[in-house]
């Protein structure tokens, strides 16, 4: 059996220098506690999240690419990774340790004997230094900063020497330098080697979080973005004895003798025989707000660009005149939405496209129109939730897969077909934007959902007319009767007000000529949807406020927070359930979508019911829950209420923790439910059997899994192919795993066994089977990664 | 922090063998003296002072209650028997008011008097009116209703709950009721009932089956609404605190004895630990004072009967006073006083018949800084000066053996006084908190033993003063104390002289710096005494010092600041509690509920203000807010704190500032500049203050102010904080005197900053490295920015770092853009460098510019910048330095600038060039219409032909003939050109001698004269020349005599006219009376009148008026002026009008003296021409009518009211105000004040007498 990841999606961390845009094309950015590689030119036009690195314990706080195949990355888990990769993944992973405290910022630098120069900078107040070679690493110096922190650092070869110069800034709004000792004694020793201060430069008002060096013909420029809104550039030229015994500059005499007027040098020694003079070259004003990132690139033809990202929502592109003034080329960025601004921002290896990454993890990439030099498009790209991924749900027929996540939101994931090529998934719409942290969603029809987040009311949404434009056109659905339908009576977007919190529908935009007349009232619209005909996969920007689905209904009736939703294959009936502690509170609500009155309450359980499921025919609802047991609840016929006909006890239980999942073979023959003991039982219906309280429901077959918690469970829609009787479950575990089994007449059988990096790295939350043909598994999970995988069975 | 001080204790003989004691309320303001006391089965009335005169008015057997009923004015007695009968005090007539055939146990009064509740024997209770209507009735041990019990609201079972200090194994014990179970026939079974101060419920407290003493509580409907909580071993007495919080019962509990407080509920609340054992001293009496300040409670042991008052403070009990009577007299009972103002009295009766009466008052017994509380056997000691000490903790305790009664503290010295009467002196308390020496015992002498002291106050160092009251005079008492003789090693005190007073003394102040001189006030009269310490140690009543209406509680005898040495002077400050707080008599204030002195102010407390008075001048400088109800405690004159103690007992120490500045002026009077700044500082006084306390002083000692303040920062933050405005006057006026504030004669307030800050440079020049952050502030408060940045400069020679350090401290106090172009300005690149460095300027902008400025020449270069910091003349000057090359940019620069006369003062070396200038500004000159002007600098430029046309257009001939003559133009025309516009300007003269000039046709030359009138001069001209005059000049002579004389004739009848019209129509006004009345009638259709001129009657007020027209532009007002004094007859201002053109009418006239004496002169020189003569006569005669008529006119037309002067404003201010008046002043208001005066007519001899 071959699994293939289809589609990963997840956002980068909300941290500076989280992305790198590698010399091998690929992103490299931190993932919750994963490294993502992405591939930005996927296909030429399309992008995608090729595989996840797994070594961290906690958040990665940062990555680097040192080379084509190296990359280098810290986290919260006080440990650095320098990372080997090739085509596939991880060759090997060499794991530095040492800083008892989160890595913030990593740089490496190679030296001319091949050896590797690493430098770590962590939240316990020291930077180490690190040599690597052959596969061995040493931490040869601590520079301990008392009790400042280190929020930048970068090392660079100078011109013309071996000498390593190390920039780093500090929470002393000063950027030092600092270099190897001059004194020989050690040479050749590697670990006689010390870095020593050797100056420090002053002039920002604020915490500088940005550095990058750049060689300009013999100097170095490095330029470095503070949080006081400036990016300063710096100038380290090197100098000969002679120029530095005559450089001199005596101010008081500047007026008196025909010397240029320049800026006050510093000389610094940095070799035996080496000097340089630091100068300040030029104050760049041009951000709104404080800047994180910088970045260099050099044209080939030696002219400099420098990228910076700014938390304004803006990202500059500054260029120098022929005077020497360095202005802003280009200036791209958000447009709207509630967001905040980039954390940083990187060129492409060529210089041609640039990438920024946002305070909610969203990525956007630019790129050079090659015939319009001045145009500046932007690209298709991956994102994802920044949060955990707590519930998703797949399109009755499997056009698109929704997620529900803790960072608030709720994503639809769609695949986009392309002419002669495979499809790649991308972010198709964001249909709720919410204030609190999602829990549950459910599907009741391709274009109304119901969704629960961490309150008590769970809300419906109806998609508008423009996404279903969008969406025909992007996955190129065809045949879509529902839509068609809909199309005409739909409103064409929605938006919330500036003093709302629910999604309103937008029936019809404002003309162009309405909207040029400025007023004051207009600074506030009460939407600002703007239907949007789009090409490709939308952009970040869109997603963020363009692609809202309207709200039809709030649906009253629980005591406390949503924890699950289920509707059944029609459509007909959504059921849900809240947080509970007695058994009042656990009752099951039964909801009819058509006049969103409430059919009836089920009482059965005592606790907490943590996951629902209708059987594929609606005749039965199974329920399972916190205390344990699960209830299976049996619809009379011609009617629409629901009757409790059978569920465990303390006796006939076979769980005996928290049931976490269950779910129902496609012919609704059995279901399977898994618990945090690490059981998976199936339970079949034998015969009638009265006395007991499971009236017949027998477990078929029990799996266990010592020390796993099994805490997702999904059957596939079809028997395994050529079978009548043996199915195919896929188990999801709390470390993060998913296991696929084949399940035949109360045997099971292992088929394939996916890892960390391929699966999650952190609880897994749900897995639902692709609705069709293919055999197709979606998880989602505490990682914030939602993935989707082909199975071929072989 | 407050004690009980025993104000007097009056012995006074009642009955013997006393049950009750009625008091008399106050009546109509005075007291009675009268009282009344039951014993032995009668009812005494007892006369207070003189005589002891008893008279029995009642006799009943077995009295169980007594109560005397203000409004009925009667006593009602309940007797045993059942018996309640009213009984009129005066007659004795008595009267029943009811009867219990089972006979009553106890009777009480609610507070209010207006329902009584009695017990029966049978335990039964019952609640009656006034007028004896039953209420309601129902046993004693009557159930609560079920919903009334107690309700367990489930706190946990016993076994969870903590339990303190018993451990553990306490949850597991079972509550015995082994207490309960003792016959309950062997206790007292008396039963009493409390009312509670509202006289909403009462509580009746009695022995009932199987709970042995109880108590419930009732409402004022008689319903049963509490019963108490379980308690054991609660003892008879029970007695409820007038302000109702708590129902005090005494209970014996195995470990301790203690004052049970019970809520309403009936549930205990809290306790109050007795020092001693009920057993043995059983509690036969308690007693609320009526305000509920004080508990007393009344004990029985074997061998003594002790009276114990307890007060509270922060939730602490303090016993306050013991009272130790003989078991030989027992006591009777306690009574406190119930009348207002009475509160902290107490009568005790014994069982002789004497009667004892106790006054306390509550005070704070300070010693400067050092307060301490009396707390049974321990006193507590607190030094404010070093540290608050909330209490009930304190700072030292010290105990003594028996209980403290009163204490002196004084100095180093502390006098404790017993409630045995041993007064134990200890002598070096100065080192409070250290190990203190044991004190001196002091036993009484026997003449002591057996008194009373009240009012102990130290006098001199070996002296007390005591007072102990009898009847109705006083004994001053002055102690001393001495070895005993027989027993070496004793001590005793005794009376060392005495003098009787008359009257009750209560209150006794000592001078503190006199040693011979003290005060006491007796409550009789309110006098104040001045007592005296003759040298031969006995004492002498010297003088009467103060008459208040009332006797003050409270007197303190204060120093005047700066009287101590040349003879001293005092105040004497007495204060009457919740009253009025005098100086020497003089009010300060009302409703004063606390004072204290501290330096030179009297600071005393309202409800929830503070005030500070100085005592020099009793002036009131500053009042703050306190939280309400504070009192004072002490003062630390020192620390500049108040004290200040919360009704709650919780203490608050504040500095106010006036004792703040007061520390902050003394501290500057001593030089010490460095701490009034750290002072000032701490508590946010504003360093203006500094300066401003004395201004010469600080003038004359600066140099000490700079030695004195070892931080710079301290001298920058006082530069920055300076401001133009002189703070002794405004913010802190309240410790200055603004008369007395005295300046240097070049010094003023609106430039105190600059003064300042030149003051200071100058002396921190002189040593720069220590003044150069403060320098550097200088420079900026001066505005001096480049004198700073020179500092800096030439620090940065020496030590570059230092320098940045000054540069950064001057970007904080100024704009880095500012400095960037101040160092600009200084033309030093290098400065420029220095200080753009530091700013977020791009280098790669500001080098290129700082470069292409280097590039040029150092004028050119200067010129440059200068124009960039939009320095136009200096640039200017620069340019001019710059010489020829820039000529062309100079000119334009300066036209642009304005800058002609700079440019002509820099260019004054180059001729050439500034006839450019001259030109240039002539030509700016004649755009803004200075032809003259123009002119003159046109010339100067060479420009003679422009100079001629602007001479020519102001008509200057003289320069225009000059100039046309250096431009040899024609002379004859050029002149001839000017006399036609010289003619139209009426320069007549002028244009005569162009013509005389410059032509010589004679005949156009008199055509010019006689056109100008100008005869006299043609005649002398006709007469040189032997012209005939007759036939040139005579027809136009005479033809203009006749002209005058008919316009002198109208203008007489224009003046007459004008004259008798205002005549009539002042007239008509005084004719009709209220003649302003009918024409204000009409006011209401006049639009004349203006908006801006007040004109309001009586009848009409301004808003009534129609808007629309505002006349605010000129030309609206100018119509609006004509409009208003138009003479058309019936305009309601035409006199007004009319004085106007009067006035313009006689001074035209005035001004024809000249011209009517010239003509007659020019016509009596026409000899030849026969009407001359006569017309001439005519014209002098017509003159002199005219201006005679004008004369005479004068006073009639200006009468004195038009000129409204100061006696006019007296009655139109004053309080009774002429309406009429009013009206006319406002009307003649609107005439120019000019034209209010009559016309000065400046007379000349005009006349020829030949004519006459």
């Amino acid at each position: 059996m071959q699994v293939e990841n289809l589609h990963t999606s997840v956002a980068c961390n909300r941290c500076t220098e989280c992305a790198d845009w590698g010399p091998n094309g690929w992103i490299a950015y931190g993932a919750c506690n994963a490294i993502a590689i992405m591939d930005p030119k996927f296909q030429g036009n399309s992008a995608k999240v090729l595989f996840t690195l797994v070594e961290h314990t906690k958040r990665v706080n940062t990555v680097r690419w040192l080379d084509c195949d190296k990359l280098l990355s810290g986290g919260d888990d006080a440990i650095a990774i320098l990372w080997e990769l090739d085509e596939t993944g991880t060759t090997k992973s060499f794991t530095l340790k040492g800083h008892t405290s989160g890595v913030n910022t990593v740089d490496g630098i190679r030296q001319q004997d091949g050896s590797w120069l690493l430098a770590t900078a962590a939240a316990d107040t020291t930077i180490k230094l690190w040599t690597f070679q052959d596969n061995n690493y040493v931490c040869f110096q601590t520079i301990s900063l008392s009790d400042g922190f280190c929020f930048c650092l970068r090392l660079q070869l100078l011109p013309k020497s071996n000498q390593v110069l190390l920039a780093f800034s500090g929470d002393d709004e000063t950027v030092s330098l600092w270099s190897e000792q001059v004194e020989t004694a050690g040479e050749g020793d590697s670990l006689g080697r010390q870095f020593q201060r050797k100056h420090k430069l002053t002039g920002h008002e604020d915490w500088v979080r940005g550095l990058d060096f750049v060689v300009d013909g013999e100097d170095l420029l490095l330029a470095s973005g503070s949080q006081d809104n400036f990016i300063r550039l710096w100038r380290i030229a090197p100098r000969s004895k002679e120029q530095m015994q005559e450089n001199r500059v005596d101010l008081h005499q500047l007026s008196h003798n025909d010397d240029e007027i320049k800026v006050e040098e510093k000389i610094l020694q940095l070799g035996k025989e080496a000097w340089y003079a630091v100068s300040l070259e030029s104050v760049l004003y041009g951000h709104e707000g404080w800047i994180y990132g910088v970045h260099w690139h050099k044209t080939p033809d030696q002219e400099l660009r420098l990228l910076s990202a700014s938390i304004d929502k803006t990202v500059i592109i500054w260029a120098p005149t022929e005077e020497g003034i360095w202005l802003e080329e280009v200036r791209v960025g958000e447009v709207g939405g509630n967001s905040v601004g980039f954390y940083g921002g990187k060129f492409s290896g060529d210089g041609h496209s640039i990438m920024a990454h946002s305070y909610q993890g969203g990525f956007h990439i630019w790129s050079q129109d090659p015939d319009r030099p001045q145009l500046w498009t932007p690209g298709v790209i991956v994102g994802g939730h920044y949060g955990e991924v707590r519930d998703l749900a797949w399109e009755h027929s499997g056009a698109y897969l929704m997620t529900a996540s803790a960072d608030q939101t709720t994503r639809l994931h769609a695949p986009w077909l392309q002419d002669g090529a495979n499809p790649t998934w991308h972010e198709l719409a964001r249909p709720q934007i919410h204030g609190y942290d999602m829990q549950a969603l459910a599907l009741l029809s391709r274009y109304k959902f119901a969704s629960g987040a961490e309150e008590k009311i769970v809300r419906t949404f109806q998609a508008p007319a423009n996404f279903i434009e969008n969406f025909r056109h992007i996955s190129g659905i065809e045949n879509d009767d529902a839509g068609d339908v809909l199309l005409d009576s739909l409103p064409k977007g929605a938006s919330v007000p500036s003093l709302g919190l629910s999604n309103k529908a937008v029936y019809k935009v404002d003309s162009e000529v309405e909207s040029t007349s400025k007023t004051s009232k207009d600074e506030y619209p009460d939407n600002y949807f703007v239907p949007i005909a789009l090409e490709t996969p939308p952009q970040e920007e869109t997603l963020m406020q363009n692609t809202l689905w309207p709200e039809l209904q709030k649906l009253y009736g629980h005591g406390y927070e949503i924890f699950a939703l289920a509707a059944t294959a029609d459509g007909s009936l959504l059921a849900s359930t809240c947080k509970a502690s007695n058994a009042e509170h656990a009752q099951i609500i039964l909801w009819n979508p058509s006049n969103w009155k409430q059919i009836q309450k089920l009482s059965g359980h005592q606790l907490t019911v943590t996951q629902l499921s209708f059987s594929p025919d609606s005749r039965y609802l199974l329920s399972v829950s916190r205390d344990r047991r699960w209830c299976l609840y049996e619809r009379q016929d011609s009617s629409v209420s629901y009757q409790l006909v059978a569920s465990t006890d303390k006796s006939n239980g076979v769980h005996t923790r928290i049931i976490w999942s269950c779910d129902w073979s496609h012919d609704g023959q059995f279901f399977v439910t898994s618990s945090r003991d690490g059981k998976v039982v199936v339970w079949k219906k034998e015969e009638d059997c009265k006395e007991s309280s499971l009236n017949g429901w027998q477990a078929n077959g029990v799996l266990e899994l010592k020390n796993e918690s099994i805490t997702a469970v999904a059957f596939s829609n079809s028997y395994l192919s050529g079978t009548d009787d043996t199915y195919i479950l896929a188990l999801g575990t709390e470390t993060g795993l998913i296991k696929i089994y084949q399940f035949v007449r109360g045997a099971w059988k292992l088929l394939s066994d996916l890892n960390k990096s391929q699966a999650h790295h952190l609880t897994v939350r749900r897995l639902q089977f692709r609705p069709g043909k293919q055999l197709q598994l979606a998880s989602c999970g505490e990682d914030h990664l939602v993935r989707i995988y082909d199975i071929k069975l072989t | 922090m407050r004690n009980l001080k025993l104000r007097y204790c009056k012995e006074l003989n009642a009955v013997a063998h006393p049950q009750h004691l009625l008091l008399q309320p106050e009546l109509n303001g005075g007291a009675s003296d009268i009282y009344f006391v039951v014993a032995d089965n009668k009812i005494y009335a007892v006369q207070e002072s003189g005589d002891v005169r008893l008279k029995v008015i009642a006799d009943l057997p077995d009295i169980v209650g007594v109560e005397f009923l203000q409004l009925d004015n009667a006593i009602c007695v309940a007797s045993g028997a059942g018996e309640v009968i009213l009984v009129d005090p005066q007659t004795g007539a008595t009267s029943e008011g009811t009867f219990c055939d089972v006979g009553i146990e106890s009777m009480a009064w609610s507070p209010n008097q207006e329902v009584v509740a009695f017990v029966t024997r049978t335990h039964n209770v019952v609640l009656m009116t006034s007028t004896f209507d039953v209420i309601a009735e129902q046993p004693l041990d009557a159930e609560l209703d079920p919903d009334q019990q107690f309700v367990n609201v489930g706190w946990g079972k016993k076994e969870t709950q903590f339990h303190g200090s018993e451990g553990k194994q306490a949850a597991k014990q079972k509550e015995s009721d082994s207490t309960f179970i003792r016959d309950e026939q062997e206790l007292n079974q008396d039963v009493s009932i409390s009312w509670r101060g509202d006289g909403e419920f009462f509580v009746v407290s009695y022995v009932a089956a199987q709970l042995g003493r109880t108590f419930k509580v009732y409402d004022s409907e008689g319903k049963l609404n509490h019963t108490a909580e379980k308690s054991a071993n609660l003892k008879d007495s029970v007695v409820w605190r007038p302000t109702g919080n708590w129902i005090a019962v005494p209970q014996q509990f195995p470990n301790k004895s203690t004052i049970a407080l019970f809520e309403k509920n009936g549930l205990r609340h809290r306790e109050l630990v007795l020092p001693f054992d009920l057993q043995e001293e059983p509690v036969v009496q308690l007693r609320w004072s009526e305000d509920s300040d004080i508990l007393a409670i009344r004990t029985c042991a074997k061998e003594e009967q002790r009276v114990y008052l307890y007060t509270i403070g922060n939730y602490h009990w303090y016993l306050k006073q013991v009272l130790i009577f003989e078991q030989a007299d027992p006591l009777a009972l306690l009574h406190w006083d119930t009348r207002c103002g009475a509160e902290h009295t107490l009568h005790v009766l014994k069982e002789s018949g004497k009667h004892l009466v106790y006054r306390w008052a509550f005070a704070v017994d300070r010693n400067n800084s050092i307060v301490g509380v009396i707390d049974g056997k321990r006193l507590l000691l607190t030094d404010f000066d070093e540290a608050i000490v909330p209490p009930p903790m304190s700072k030292i305790v010290l105990k003594f053996e028996t209980y403290i009664n009163a204490f002196i503290s004084h100095g180093t010295s502390l006098w404790v006084y017993t409630c045995d009467r041993k007064i134990y002196l200890n002598e070096h308390i100065h080192t409070l908190g250290k190990e203190l020496q044991k004190p001196i015992m002091l036993m009484p002498d026997a003449e002591l033993s057996g008194l009373h002291l009240a009012n102990l106050t130290h006098f001199s160092p070996h002296y007390l003063l005591a007072t102990h009251s009898s009847a109705g005079s006083t004994r001053l008492l002055l102690l001393s104390y001495k070895d005993n003789d027989n027993k070496p090693g004793e001590w005793f005190y005794r009376v060392h002289s005495s003098v009787r007073i008359n009257g009750l003394v209560n209150a006794v102040a000592v001078a503190p710096y006199a040693m011979n001189e003290f005060y006491v006030q007796t409550v009789n009269n309110g006098h104040t005494y001045e007592v005296s310490l003759k040298a031969d140690k006995t004492l002498k009543v010297e003088r009467s010092y103060v008459q208040l209406h009332e006797p003050a509680d409270q007197i303190d005898w204060v120093i005047v600041k700066g009287c101590i040495w040349d003879g001293y002077t005092g105040a004497l400050v007495t204060l009457r509690n919740q009253h009025l707080l005098h100086i020497d008599g003089y009010r300060i204030g009302e409703d004063v509920t606390s004072f204290c002195v501290v330096t030179n102010y009297l600071v005393y407390t309202q409800l929830n203000a503070m005030h500070f008075v100085q005592l020099d001048d009793r002036r009131q400088v500053a009042s703050r807010n306190i939280e309400r109800g504070a009192k004072i405690v002490t003062a630390v004159a020192r620390k500049a704190r108040v004290v200040l103690q919360l009704p709650r007992g919780n203490l608050e120490a504040i500095c106010p500032r006036v004792l703040v500045l007061e520390l902050v002026g003394d501290l500057l009077e001593r030089g010490k500049y460095q701490k009034a700044i750290e002072m000032s500082r701490k508590q946010r006084i504003n360093l203006n203050i500094i300066f401003d306390h004395d201004v010469k002083r600080f003038v004359s000692s600066v140099g000490a102010f700079l030695n004195d303040i070892n931080e710079p920062q301290w001298l920058c933050l006082f530069l920055s904080e300076l401001q133009n405005e002189d703070f002794t006057k405004g913010m802190y006026s309240s410790n200055y005197d603004a008369s007395k504030q005295t300046y240097p004669s070049d010094y003023r307030v609106d430039q105190k900053v600059e003064y300042v800050c030149r003051l200071l440079e100058q002396q921190m020049n002189r040593f720069v490295s220590r003044f150069r952050l403060p320098l550097i502030t200088a420079y900026v408060k001066l505005g001096c920015l480049e004198m700073a940045l020179q500092v800096i400069w030439k620090e940065q020679q020496e030590d570059a770092s230092l320098a940045d350090q000054l540069l950064q401290h001057l970007l904080y106090l100024v704009d880095v853009n500012d400095l960037y172009n101040v160092a600009l300005g200084t033309y030093d690149f290098g400065l420029v460098l220095f200080v753009a460095q530091k700013s977020q300027k791009d280098p790669k902008e500001f080098l290129p510019y700082l470069n292409d400025l280097k590039a040029l020449p150092i004028d050119y270069r200067k010129f440059r910048i200068d124009d960039h910091l939009k320095r136009y003349t200096s640039a200017l000057s620069h340019l001019a330095a710059c010489g020829e090359q820039h000529y062309e940019e100079a000119l334009e620069y300066i036209r642009k600038h304005g800058l002609y006369t700079d440019g002509l003062a820099f260019y004054r070396e180059h001729i050439e060039f500034q006839k450019n200038i001259y030109v240039a500004y002539a030509d700016h000159l004649r755009a803004i219409a200075k032809l003259d002007n123009a002119s003159l600098m046109y010339e100067r430029g060479g420009q003679l032909q422009q100079a001629l046309l602007s001479a020519k257009h102001t008509l200057d001939w003289q320069r225009v003939l000059v100039l046309a003559k250096k431009l040899s133009e024609p002379l004859d025309q050029v002149a001839q050109s000017l006399v036609g516009p010289l003619q139209q300007q009426g320069r007549h003269m002028e244009a005569y001698e162009l013509v005389k000039e410059h032509c010589q046709d004679r005949k156009r030359q008199f055509d010019v004269l006689l056109e100008g009138h100008l005869y006299s001069r043609a005649i002398y001209e006709a007469g040189l020349e032997d012209d005939d005059v007759s036939e040139k000049i005579a027809p136009a002579l005479l033809a203009y005599g006749v002209q005058l004389e008919s316009s002198l004739q109208a203008d007489l009848q224009l003046f007459l006219d004008y004259k008798q019209r205002l005549l009539d129509i002042r007239r008509n006004q005084a004719k009709s009376g209220e003649g302003y009345i009918d024409t204000d009638v009409n006011l209401k259709e006049v639009d004349l009148l203006s908006d801006t001129t007040s004109l309001h009657s009586s009848q009409y007020s301004g808003t009534s008026r129609r808007t629309g027209k505002t006349f605010r532009s000129s030309k609206n007002r100018r119509k609006h002026e004509r409009k208003l004094f138009s003479l058309k007859p019936g305009n309601p201002f035409e006199d007004i009008a009319l004085i106007d053109a009067l006035h313009n009418h006689v001074t035209k006239i005035a001004q024809q003296q000249q011209p009517v004496r010239d003509t007659c002169k020019a016509l009596l020189q026409l000899a030849n021409a026969a009407d001359a003569d006569p017309l001439a006569a005519a014209l002098q005669r017509e003159f002199k009518t005219l201006l005679q008529a004008v004369d005479a006119a004068l006073d009639e037309i200006w009468t004195p009211e038009l000129r409204g002067n100061g006696l006019m404003a007296d009655h139109l201010t004053g309080p009774n105000v002429d309406y009429l008046a009013l009206q006319k002043e406002q009307r003649y208001a609107l005439l120019s004040p000019l034209k209010r005066f009559k016309p000065q007519l400046i007379m000349m001899d005009w006349q020829h007498e030949i004519l006459q």
